[in-house]
């Protein structure tokens, strides 16, 4: 079956939370019940390189560690469609603008996915560090909840 | 009295980079380079198992991945002196070749272009016109009325995105754009088509290195076997499909890229003037397969002093020094003394002023990029230096491509010498990329059929075979220029490692002897047309194509990481 959901992982695993997409999607891949229509990728801080996933793709799931003022370290954020660029493109960090560049880009292209949604936990730290704080850690399983959650609701659609 | 510029960031690049300028009247004087976030993946290095450093080091950069993971294992490779097998060597060039020309390609459209053509007037176009150009402008296939005015649609859609659309944070009404609105939709439709191409390109690090973005690699060779009739990674099949992408990598350098390059070179002449001003060009050098050792080359090393092309010098290795005089860092040694990589530290002290502040104080410290030189001198590397190196020694074809080009272009050849002779020689380095990928396929291809299918040698696999104290040097041509990894292996974990990056060569602040980088001084001489739109320091910045993600990372004053981000 080709993939219709992609569940992309981005972030910098050298700086600690940062990088908490991309461990949840080596935790995913291991999985059983991810269903076969779903696209794991370990985005780490790419752009335009990753507009290949995008092929076939109408949904689309980004993980990433999100700051929010009215967080606190280790929530679940869930961001919509909508918000998604401003969000990203107001992060002061390397890999979100070759994201939001990603996201224009596809748009110009007339490959932008149909759906998109943001989900991540709130960092404790983004110092300069391989590894996750405890906090976020405890967190992930939260995570991951949300993110199939979000999988079996869309999936829903398909049967539709 | 100077009156200084900041521009903060230099928008369109990877990573954050902070130039000021000091003017006299509307002229640059003086101008310094600031890495406004450090670099810390040498600490993360020291300690660990010199066979996982790749997967570390391909992490220190968004958009190098692969050059790392790659100088990374030839370091490594260097130390436990290890011999790749040719078919690991020439898939690996493969997928270097794959990062230079998708990185100059993607530079060239999406991160400079727009230096050079306005969107805006691209809406005046005639289409009937453009369609006219398309045809006279190069082969490329599509040039129909229709195409055009489809192009015409997206750019109307885009234009409502102001924020983060395509049109964001441009200078679209400086009087420096020159062309007409005809070229601007023209070169705008091979924007979007460099996308798309762009993005089958990539696949070849999927078919070779099993994932993209971030492709496996393996110290002693590929992690991916080679069976030609089975179902191995590397079989027919995937071979066929490289084959492909090759093919048409060159087709999209010739069709599109290198007629788009003179189009924009024949209409700003005024570029060939400013925009380089040291005269000194390196070329640590990309080996003829992996090991430097061997002593045959790709790319030969170079030094190139004071524009000499008679006297190409070869290089010593020895002579690479990193200074902090002007970096945010401490040297056990002092202040004043360079370093050679190898016995490189990275101790972080910040000493500026705490933000928010209006300049830099650049008579001190003032960058979190440290100052490489060689033999003491400050250098350019990259693609000028690369194509002045290669013209030198006459190899490749690059002389006789080199002035033909500037024949055509009714310009002598040592206009090559700024910011319009750097873009150019971007062009024909991808050309020259490309073409050699095409021959690294038929010699992987010849060398399969002739039965050799050895793809790693793992012999030196187990630490219990390593010498208990070991040093080795990885370098290579990456598309910003000069890669080179040092690493420094005892009792089989890493003792230290340095990572030299291009970008580090080129915008580093100023030396122990006060010496400019190549930013710095490619900057003297330019006159802005409106000093509050710097549009010309963005063109000769771009020129160089930043990457400060790996010469730096996001850290505020006291060395932790600024996120500044809301939530609406």
């Amino acid at each position: 079956m080709t993939p219709s959901i992609l569940v992309l992982g981005i972030g910098n695993i050298l700086m600690s939370d940062d990088g908490v997409g991309v461990e949840v999607i080596k935790i995913l891949q291991k999985e059983p019940d991810i269903p076969q229509n779903v696209l794991l990728i370990d985005g780490g801080t790419q752009g335009l390189d990753l507009m290949p996933y995008f092929e076939n793709i109408d949904k689309v799931i980004l993980i990433d560690a999100i700051v929010s003022k009215d967080k606190k370290a280790g929530d679940l954020v869930v961001i919509e469609h909508k918000d998604i660029i401003t969000t990203l493109g107001q992060k002061m960090s390397v890999h979100e603008i070759g994201i939001v560049d990603l996201l224009v880009s596809l748009s110009l292209i007339d490959k932008e996915p149909k759906e998109l949604k943001l989900i991540g936990l709130t960092p404790q730290s983004v110092e300069f560090t391989y590894g996750l704080s405890q906090v976020v850690q405890n967190n992930i399983p939260t995570l991951i909840e949300a993110i199939k959650n979000q999988i079996k609701s869309w999936s829903k659609e398909y049967i539709c | 009295m100077a009156k200084r510029i900041v521009v903060d960031p230099i928008t369109r690049i990877e990573g954050h980079l902070r130039i000021e300028a000091d003017l006299e009247g509307n002229k640059i004087q003086k101008a310094y380079s600031a890495g406004t976030m450090v670099r810390g993946i040498e600490l993360i290095l020291n300690g660990r198992d010199p066979r996982e450093a790749w997967a570390f080091a391909q992490r220190i950069c968004g958009v190098c991945t692969s050059v790392h993971a790659l100088s990374s294992i030839r370091a490594i490779e260097d130390a436990l002196d290890i011999k790749v097998p040719k078919n690991a060597s020439l898939v690996r060039k493969l997928m270097a070749g794959t990062v230079m020309v998708h990185d100059h390609v993607v530079h060239f459209y999406q991160l400079h272009l727009l230096d050079w053509i306005n969107p805006i007037s691209a809406l005046e176009a005639d289409i009937n016109k453009t369609a006219k150009l398309a045809q006279s402008h190069s082969k490329a296939p599509k040039t129909s009325v229709e195409y055009f005015s489809s192009i015409i649609e997206k750019l109307k859609k885009q234009s409502n995105l102001k924020q983060f659309g395509l049109f964001s944070n441009g200078y679209w009404d400086h009087p420096d754009y020159k062309l007409s609105p005809e070229e601007n939709l023209l070169l705008l439709s091979h924007y979007m088509e460099a996308l798309v191409w762009q993005s089958k390109l990539v696949q070849i690090h999927t078919l070779f290195g099993g994932k993209n973005p971030h492709p496996n690699y393996l110290v002693g060779g590929i992690p991916a076997p080679i069976n030609l009739d089975g179902n191995a990674p590397i079989n027919m099949d995937s071979l066929e499909k490289v084959n492909t992408i090759i093919n048409e990598a060159i087709n999209f350098i010739e069709e599109y890229y290198l007629p788009d390059l003179k189009l924009i070179a024949k209409n700003y002449p005024n570029w060939f003037e400013v925009g380089e001003n040291l005269g000194n060009f390196l070329v640590l050098g990309e080996p003829l397969y992996d090991s430097h050792k061997e002593n045959k080359w790709f790319i030969p090393p170079t030094f190139i002093q004071n524009r000499d092309l008679n006297n190409p010098q070869n290089i010593d290795y020895k002579q690479i020094k990193e200074y902090i005089t002007h970096s945010w860092y401490d040297y056990s040694v002092g202040d004043d003394k360079g370093l050679h990589p190898f016995d490189g530290e990275t101790k972080l002290h910040y000493t500026g002023a705490k933000p928010p502040f209006e300049t830099l104080n650049t008579n001190q410290k003032y960058s979190w990029v440290k100052a490489p030189r060689y033999k003491d001198y400050s250098v350019e590397t990259g693609p000028l230096a690369r194509v002045v190196a290669l013209y030198a020694r006459d190899l490749h074809g690059m002389k006789a491509e080199v002035n033909s080009l500037f024949k055509e272009l009714k310009m002598p050849v040592r206009k090559i010498y700024s910011t319009m002779g750097r873009t150019l020689a971007r062009g024909l380095d991808a050309k020259l990329y490309a073409h050699s990928m095409r021959g690294w396929f038929d010699e992987l291809m010849q060398n399969i059929k002739n039965g050799d299918t050895k793809t790693a040698n793992q012999e030196k696999w187990q630490p219990s075979t390593w010498a208990d104290d070991i040093k080795g040097y990885g370098i290579m041509e990456a598309p910003r220029g000069s890669l080179s990894h040092w690493v420094h292996i005892k009792n089989g974990k890493i003792e230290n490692y340095q990572a030299v990056v291009p970008t580090t060569w080129n915008a580093s602040p100023r030396d122990a002897k006060g010496q400019p980088s190549a930013y710095e001084s490619s900057l003297v001489g330019h006159t802005l047309a409106n000093a509050s739109e710097p549009l010309e320091i963005l063109r000769t910045i771009h020129s160089f194509d930043p990457c400060m993600a790996c010469a730096v990372h996001v850290y505020d004053e006291n060395g932790k990481q600024q996120i500044k981000v809301k939530i609406q």
